[in-house]
């Protein structure tokens, strides 16, 4: 668990320090044998990884924030239990739940690639299904527990039980789910720019330096691991983090 | 009635959107497809055909009440033979990864049942499992067995995809599994069939596994989707030709054709997974579910 803190901000502060050290791109090193540590266009491979850190986590943090509020506020429908809304409030999600993710992510950004708007948008569809079935889950074991039944007994609106109750304990397990949500982002936003779909930022993100490396994997495999230990190291703290929040 | 009612609703809006998310692409879907993707198109055949061979030139309830055009526009081959030959080749893919993955998890959930310190250990293995990603263990499995010990084929060939999908999942169903079992030993008969002498092994499939094998059936099936969805990037690494390089390589080329039959293929079999998984939990462990 020490390791796991002291990784992320050993390594948040140094990417923090590295965006004041960006390099300028070069000229073209390909005629020229590349040089260890570098890239092809003459680039520091760590600090550009420290520098892949931070744009990828200024990418994933608003869409990971939305998607949170959008679940939350969709999942207080379950609420109503009128039986036709729960129907048709089910009959929707088994659909979305059933429509291939990933590939639907991928769609979106191959065919709008105009806007950097799409990468929120693949990742909220990616994300809220799963973030709704979580957050409704919560809510119907909370629901089963006995103290509320007890504020039912007393009279309780459901504004009160969910103002007094249920949303206190939702924040809880929002806080229990967010280092294994951040991985997942950490991973939905590298893999989508991994395979070449996803529109390049200003400044280069850990999936771009990984489609980067994979063409230089035999003449620079340093590209590719300056990238993937950070990357592997990063996503293992917060799953050692997310283990003892869920213990 | 009311399962089935559900279903054929789920079934028919899968279908709906299949068809027509074509409706929600910006501009003319055919101009993109001539520009973007092959420009002998335009040389054959006329934009208005095209048209009319995707079924543009109908009204949207013509268009998701017709069956979608049985070749592809790109390569001109039939549709459904060619989604058939790549759901194969990701079923394969898929029975091979389940069957890797199965391995690894009982056997590190044996180990692990087998004594406490073993199941730390493991649990910090599955962490580590869980925490290389597809697109860095897919390189690094493809350097060292086919480019450095030249095992396997670079590509076509299932067993190095499959184990780098197994190696990345075992970390996760061996974390959701264990905590399902966690959750019922204490009130499991463990004890009364250690009291009557029964072998450790014995006694971990009957009295551990077997109990859970409701909630590990819905998990496994839900899984099936997921397989031949998260498929889609170990495809691409390794370029097997399965339903998920089939749709991105037709995503890529804009062959719409291919894009709806193999989208509603996908969340077909997804759909009927989650459900027969749900229908058997029920038959397993009525109370559970």
């Amino acid at each position: 668990m020490k390791f796991s803190y002291l990784w992320l901000l050993f390594f948040f502060s140094s990417s923090i320090l590295a965006l004041m050290f960006q390099h300028p791109i070069q000229s073209h090193h390909l005629e020229q044998a590349l040089q260890f540590g570098f890239d092809p266009f003459g680039r520091n491979c760590i600090l550009l990884s420290l520098n892949a850190a931070t744009q990828s986590f200024m990418e994933i943090a608003l869409p990971g924030l939305v998607c949170l509020v959008i679940s939350f506020l969709l999942s207080t429908l379950c609420f109503i239990k009128k039986p036709i809304f729960q129907f048709f409030w089910n009959t929707l999600w088994e659909t979305i739940y059933s429509l291939p993710g990933f590939i639907i992510a991928i769609s979106l950004t191959a065919f709008f690639p105009t806007t950097r708007l799409i990468f929120p948008m693949a990742v909220l569809f990616l994300l809220i299904p799963y973030l709704i079935r979580f957050y409704e889950g919560q809510i119907q074991s909370i629901l089963t527990q006995e103290f509320i039944t007890q504020a039912i007994a007393l009279g309780a609106t459901p504004v009160h039980l969910f103002r007094v109750h249920i949303a206190p304990e939702l924040f809880q397990a929002t806080r229990a789910i967010l280092p294994f949500l951040i991985t997942r982002l950490l991973i939905i936003e590298t893999s989508l720019t991994f395979v070449g779909m996803k529109q390049p930022g200003k400044i280069t993100s850990w999936g771009e330096l990984l489609y980067m490396g994979k063409d230089y994997l035999l003449e620079a495999p340093w590209i590719s691991f300056f990238t993937a230990l950070p990357l592997f190291l990063t996503i293992f703290s917060f799953h050692l983090i997310s283990k003892n929040e869920a213990s | 009635m009311k399962f089935l009612i559900r279903l054929s609703l789920v079934i028919s809006m899968v279908w709906i959107f299949s068809r027509g998310a074509i409706y929600l692409l910006p501009g003319d879907p055919v101009d993109y497809l001539i520009n973007e993707s092959l420009i002998q198109i335009s040389n054959t055949k006329t934009i208005s055909e095209i048209h009319k061979r995707m079924d543009l030139d109908v009204s949207f309830l013509q268009r998701i009440s017709s069956l979608p055009h049985s070749e592809s526009l790109i390569n001109q081959e039939p549709t459904i033979p060619l989604v058939k030959r790549a759901f194969f080749n990701s079923l394969t893919l898929t029975t091979i990864t389940f069957v890797f993955t199965f391995f690894f998890t009982l056997l590190f959930l044996y180990l692990g049942y087998l004594s406490k310190r073993w199941n730390q250990f493991w649990h910090a293995v599955s962490i580590f499992l869980a925490s290389v990603p597809i697109f860095i263990s897919g390189p690094i499995l493809l350097f060292i067995f086919s480019l450095k010990l030249n095992l396997f084929p670079v590509t076509s060939h299932p067993l190095l995809p499959a184990l780098c999908l197994a190696l990345y999942l075992t970390g996760f169903w061996f974390r959701s599994i264990s905590q399902k079992i966690s959750n019922y030993l204490p009130q499991s008969a463990v004890p009364g069939a250690r009291a009557r002498g029964l072998g450790e092994l014995k006694i971990f499939i009957f009295y551990v596994l077997a109990p859970c094998s409701g909630s590990l059936i819905r998990f496994f099936t839900a899984q099936v989707g997921n397989l031949l969805n998260g498929s889609l990037l170990v495809e691409i690494i390794f370029q097997w030709p399965g339903l998920g390089y089939l749709l991105s390589e037709a995503i890529t080329k804009r062959d719409y054709p291919v894009i709806e039959v193999g989208l509603f293929t996908v969340s077909l079999i997804t759909l009927l997974s989650l459900q027969i998984g749900k229908w058997l939990q029920i038959k397993l462990e009525p109370k559970q579910a």
